[in-house]
């Protein structure tokens, strides 16, 4: 018995190491996959592992996000003091990742650290059922507030995008323009109307 | 003897706690626990913010002392914090965590100052997260919830950073500098009763709980007048606790002597025995009372200034109303409190806004309430003697609230389920394989208002011990959109009809977890769309780009980069980066609210 406990410990002790060696990398898009990670971040140290996050929570499109286990902890700092120093872009842009430390209730497969705890069955006679039932709603009324705002920032990041679009879209017609006013002579014929020199002497 | 002494500082409400013990050359000094001052609640070794006239950065302190000169001077010792961007230049390769803060330690400049009490701006909720083993470790709840944390200290004599604690920092025993257990929010049952009312200091109750609040602690000072066999009040439950420190050294511990007589009452029962025991009835009163006022405050000095407060007491109604600054201050004008003009003032009339208001007539800079940072004259506090007093009533506490739970309710203690490690005899599927047939199986069941903390072998031990089904199950939190007060998990059970079972009987029933939390569940898996396409934020302009990056993609090369600062595409990386920390901000405040709900909510139902 002794033994068992003395394993889950160590297992404890082992994830612990292994949490501090991670970093969470946030705002991925679809596409990146754990061999774009890796690339990624071996720039900044030796990536081991990289495990993504499935979203089986929230009923939206939400970013991906991936746990990355380098093989040092120091490499953790310089991940994410270099995401967080430079926008940082990965298979695509201008949308950046954040990189942060993980914490250990990121990993749904963690050890349970040694622990007591008591559960009980509230009698439906029990005063306390009134107020178990109330803080089931409670939690359910939380649950949705969070989804709310979660959406509602969706949204906005929707918006973001548009209008950063509309933006690029614009700036690339205007080089565009300059471009082809440049090739088909419209800029020599304009030099010679107005009687300017375009060479550079 | 404690005398209850409601005075105004500058306007601002103040009236002193329990006392400790004289001191001083000529005893002229008294040392007290704790005061209250503009309605909240300050004990000894609270962290505090403290205002610095011009400077915009609060300073984070620890009280390490409390005590008023004769004169009617009253300071307090501020041991400091270091934010991480005072000591940049000694950090070196030590990054700060997020919301890390650094405790001063050593001898020098910048370990302690004494500061007037009128400074304080309000209590700061600081987690110590030192593995230290005199450390009670917080919950992942208290961490997400603390506006620091700190495990680290910075030596200001020798301008290094240490994980280390000494055994003293500036004359203060170092477990009282740690995170204090009655602080953290344990989640365990037994902690439930004095959850609560730990961070009462720091969280403030709604209005709605001030009448309900104030008359319990009258039947509390009634009961501590005459004998103690009546109603019971849960909030006093820390107020007792602080102030059996105020026991003298003389006097035994009536160990055993509190009889339960209902498990519910054991613990609080004991505390008074203690306190009924001491000289220091007195006490009680004033600090129950002082309680009184510390309903009404909440966590963050600027929130300060809404308290304006319809069910107010009329003492505070005088303090609160208009023009009634003028009048009490009129009146005291002799008084040394009303000299050390603090610079923090309030406006009763209008906006509650705070002010700086010049000194008149005292222009001594050891009055002004200027934070200060001196170096602190040494004054031998004679503090350990109460001390191992205190630690027994604090063990006491949660040890027969523990009992209580087993005599009153059908309670079942979480215990390994038998056969879990035959899982692990095979290596079997990937829990994405497992969660998609058992979703068509009708297996999958989707379990809610579970601790955050909860590991998945912990959700199998407690389905397996509540309702006695074997289970295969994970927890399910996303790190960035979750919510930190919550968890969630996956179970698949044997067989549909299992499922189902389990569905029905903690739906219909009541399955209560540790810490207030029953659980509530759903069958089958969530919809979840499937991931678009294309990925809000990544921006392409044509074509040919598009088909650049699919070449790119398959060779995974040269797909990632750090953005450089004089392109477009900077510039809007750095609107994403506003956008992703106002949502994040967000996030946080609106969890930080949800687990304020819910701790009000448990106190009013330990109330009851």
């Amino acid at each position: 018995m002794s033994s068992s406990s003395e394993q889950a410990r160590k297992a404890y002790a082992e994830f612990e190491e292994k949490v501090k060696r991670t970093v969470l990398l946030e705002n991925l898009s679809p596409h990146v996959t754990a061999s774009v990670i890796k690339t990624a971040v071996d720039q900044f140290g030796t990536a081991v592992n990289v495990e993504f996050i499935p979203n089986y929570t929230l009923p939206y499109n939400i970013p991906q996000a991936a746990l990355v286990e380098m093989e040092d902890p120091k490499h953790v700092d310089t991940v994410i003091s270099m995401m967080t120093d430079f926008p940082f872009m990965m298979s695509g842009m201008p949308r950046p990742v954040r990189a942060r430390r993980a914490q250990p209730e990121m990993f749904a497969d963690r050890p349970s650290p040694d622990r007591k705890m008591q559960v009980r069955w509230v009698d439906p006679s029990d005063p306390d059922f009134e107020a178990a039932k109330k803080l089931k709603l409670l939690a359910k009324g939380h649950h949705v507030e969070t989804l709310a705002l979660i959406k509602k920032q969706l949204e906005e990041e929707e918006k973001l995008a548009k209008q950063q679009l509309e933006m690029l879209t614009a700036n690339y017609k205007k080089y565009e323009m300059i471009e082809n006013v440049m090739k088909d002579d419209t800029l020599g014929r304009l030099a010679r109307h107005y009687g300017i020199s375009l060479a550079d002497e | 003897m404690v005398e209850a002494k409601g005075e105004t500082s500058g306007g601002l409400q103040f009236a002193w706690g329990a006392k400790k013990g004289r001191g001083g050359t000529k005893k002229n000094v008294q040392f007290y626990y704790s005061f209250t001052f503009d309605n909240v609640e300050y004990w000894l070794y609270d962290s505090v913010y403290l205002f610095d006239e011009g400077d915009p950065e609060p300073h984070i302190g620890k009280i390490a002392k409390i005590w008023e000169h004769s004169d009617g001077r009253k300071r307090v010792k501020i041991l400091w914090f270091f934010q991480p961007g005072e000591i940049k230049a000694y950090l070196g390769d030590n990054v700060p965590q997020e919301k890390e803060i650094f405790l001063a330690c050593g001898e020098g400049d910048g370990l302690a100052d004494v500061n007037p009490l009128e400074t304080l701006a309000g209590k700061c909720c600081v987690v110590c997260t030192s593995k230290d083993e005199r450390n009670p470790q917080p919950s992942q709840n208290d961490l997400a919830m603390a506006d620091y944390i700190y495990y680290r200290l910075f030596d200001v004599g020798s301008l290094t950073v240490s994980e280390k604690f000494p055994d003293k920092i500036a004359d203060v025993e170092v477990k009282d500098i740690l995170s204090r257990v009655e602080d953290l929010t344990q989640s365990s049952a037994s902690r439930l009763e004095v959850n609560g009312i730990d961070e009462n200091g720091m969280v403030g109750c709604a209005p709605v709980l001030n009448s309900s609040s104030r008359s319990d602690l009258r039947v509390l000072d009634n009961r501590l007048v005459g004998d103690y066999s009546g109603g019971i009040v849960n909030s006093a439950t820390r107020d007792n606790d602080r102030d059996s420190k105020s026991l003298r050294e003389g006097e035994s511990l009536p160990d055993g002597k509190a009889s339960t007589q209902t498990g519910t009452q054991s613990a609080k029962d004991k505390v008074e025995l203690l306190n009924s025991v001491s000289n220091h009835v007195e006490a009680n009163f004033k600090s129950a009372k002082s309680k009184a006022g510390s309903s009404l405050l909440s966590d963050k000095p600027s929130k300060k200034m809404r308290l304006s407060d319809g069910s107010s007491t009329p003492r505070e109604n005088i303090q609160n109303g208009a023009g009634a600054k003028k009048s009490i201050a009129g009146s005291d004008g002799r008084d040394a409190s009303v000299r050390d003009s603090p610079q923090l003032q309030r406006i009763p009339s209008d906006k509650k806004k705070l002010t700086f208001g010049s000194d008149g007539d005292d222009a001594s800079v050891r009055d002004s309430p200027r934070l200060q940072r001196i170096p602190s004259d040494k004054k031998k506090l004679a503090e350990n003697k109460s001390k191992n007093l205190d630690e027994s009533v604090q063990k006491a506490a949660p040890a027969s609230s523990e009992n209580e739970k087993e005599a009153t309710y059908q309670t079942v203690e979480v215990t390994r389920r038998p056969d879990t490690d035959r899982s692990k005899w095979f290596k079997g599927l990937t829990w994405e394989v497992l969660m998609e047939k058992a979703e068509t199986e009708q297996t999958l069941v989707y379990i809610q208002n579970l601790d955050p903390s909860y590991t998945s072998s912990d959700v199998v031990d407690i389905i397996y011990n509540a309702l006695n089904l074997s289970c295969k199950a994970r927890v399910v939190n996303h790190p960035t959109f979750g919510n930190p007060n919550y968890g969630q998990a996956y179970a698949i059970f044997k067989s549909r009809d299992a499922a189902d079972k389990a569905v029905s009987t903690i739906n219909s029933g009541c399955l209560m977890l540790p810490d207030g939390r029953p659980l509530f569940c759903s069958k089958g898996m969530l919809q979840i769309p499937k991931p678009l396409p294309t990925f809000t934020g990544h921006l392409q302009i044509d074509k040919i780009k598009l088909q650049m990056q699919r070449e790119e993609m398959k060779k995974a090369v040269s797909t990632s980069h750090c953005s450089q600062p004089n392109t477009i595409e900077y510039d809007m990386a750095m609107e994403w980066i506003l956008a992703q920390e106002k949502a994040t901000r967000c996030l946080r405040e609106l969890h930080k609210r949800h687990y304020e709900e819910r701790k009000q909510f448990l106190k009013r139902l330990n109330k009851k």
